[in-house]
Parts: C-alpha cells; sequence; structure tokens
C-alpha cells in the first residue's frame, strides 16, 4: 500500500455502512486480516487492490461479511 | 495522535498486512524448470532400467523394485513442484494487461498442468520432453515481461537439455 500506507502505520477502523470506490477497508481473508483499497463493486462483491500496483498481488473479490472496516484515520 | 498510539500500548490492535504472500515481487521460473529437468531425468533413469534374464531372481526384483519406487516418487514430486511454481507465477504475478501481449499465455500454463499430469500418471517420455519444452516458454515469456533478454544455455544436466536464463 506504499507510498499511503508504510509498514507499522496503525489505521482506525469504523464499520458503518458499505464502502466506495476509493476507499481504504480492512478485510478478513481466512483468519488473517488485510488492508487495501477498494478498486469496485459490481454483483454484491467488493473488488479491492494495492496502491503500490508494482508489488502488490492480485486478491479474489471479497464479500461484505468480510470487511472488518473503513480505514478513517492513520497515525 | 500520540493518545491513540499510547491506547494501542494498552489495547494491542489487530495486525493487519497489504499483502497476500511475503516476500512480495520475489518471482523465478527457474525452480519450475528445474524440476521439469528432474522430471525428464526421473523418466530417462525408469526407461533405462533393465534386468539381467527375463526372469530375475527376488534379490534382483527387490532391487529393481525399489529403484522403481526411488524414482517415480522423486518423479511425481517433481511434477507438483513444477505445477505448483508455475501456478504461483501465473497467478500471483502475471496481471491482465499481459494477457494482451501474450495472448497464448492461459494455454501455455493449461498445457504445463496437462503435462505435468501426464508426465506424473505415467512412464511417458514425450509427456516429460512437452513439459520442459513448455517451461521453457513460460521462462521466456516471465523474463520478457521484465524487459530481459534470455538465453537457452546447455544445462549441463545429465538430461542434455537446455536451460533458459535471462541476460
Amino acid at each position: 500500500m506504499l507510498p499511503n500506507f508504510s509498514p507499522g502505520d496503525h489505521v482506525l477502523t469504523f464499520n458503518w455502512g458499505l464502502p466506495k470506490s476509493g476507499n481504504v477497508i480492512v478485510f478478513e481473508v481466512k483468519d488473517a486480516f488485510y488492508v487495501k483499497r477498494v478498486k469496485k463493486i459490481k454483483d454484491n462483491l467488493i473488488y479491492v487492490t494495492g496502491d503500490n500496483m508494482k508489488e502488490s498481488s492480485k486478491i479474489d473479490p471479497i464479500d461484505e461479511g468480510q470487511i472488518t472496516g473503513k480505514v478513517i484515520w492513520k497515525y | 495522535m500520540r493518545i491513540l498510539r499510547l491506547v494501542d500500548k494498552f489495547f494491542s490492535p489487530q495486525v493487519v498486512y497489504a499483502h497476500c504472500d511475503v516476500p512480495c515481487g520475489i518471482y523465478d521460473p527457474h525452480e519450475a524448470q528445474v524440476a521439469a529437468h528432474t522430471v525428464l531425468r526421473m523418466t530417462n533413469m525408469i526407461n533405462d532400467l533393465k534386468t539381467s534374464s527375463s526372469d530375475p531372481d527376488f534379490e534382483e526384483r527387490k532391487r529393481i523394485i525399489s529403484q522403481i519406487s526411488r524414482l517415480t516418487k522423486v518423479k511425481e514430486d517433481h511434477c507438483e513442484i513444477v505445477k505448483h511454481q508455475v501456478r504461483i507465477i501465473w497467478g500471483d504475478y502475471f496481471k491482465p494487461d499481459h494477457l494482451t501481449k501474450y495472448k497464448n499465455l492461459h494455454e501455455l500454463v493449461f498445457q504445463v498442468m496437462k503435462q505435468a499430469s501426464a508426465a506424473r500418471q505415467n512412464i511417458d517420455l514425450v509427456a516429460a520432453q512437452d513439459l520442459l519444452s513448455s517451461v521453457q516458454k513460460f521462462a521466456e515469456i516471465f523474463w520478457d515481461t521484465k524487459g530481459r533478454e534470455t538465453v537457452r544455455v546447455k544445462s549441463g544436466y545429465p538430461t542434455e537439455g537446455e536451460i533458459v536464463l535471462s541476460k
């Protein structure tokens, strides 16, 4: 998620409402939590991507139930 | 911000990751090629096994069966290594943009999977040779996406085949 998020950053999430394209979200996949940016939402599936396109790995779309919250603060 | 960090000292936050696998960005088709050479070598070694007569004694049978078992295990293990290594690069490294330039990429990966399965299930020299050939083509595509020229050099392995290296 470089350059917007760096290793060691802390984020605060908020889980009211669905995220929109461009929002950064925290979500859970197989007992691990990830932070990615919402690319698009289509057919109830949320497509996410990393900001660092050179190194970001592709991840399958997620559903609403996997979302922990929208990132509202980085500190 | 300092207050939030202070709060986090008492209530540890959940760790989140930005990447699905570590280390991201480190990919190399070399291991797939070495594994494909191993599959070919094991197939050749199984084919080269000979008995001293058409009715060998028990000790010789034991020896041959033991050798075939060991060679087959290595062959099957390395077929799976080829599939694993190619799948990782195909699934994690290649992006949709690459497909516009390398239109046969999906077909090539499909061939690798099928040829590796055939080479694993059978003592099939043609499948093992085809597998190596497909993995070499896959390696050339991979390096081309990075703007690196490739060269095919003698591997120096007993298979006497080539290996694709980036310049």
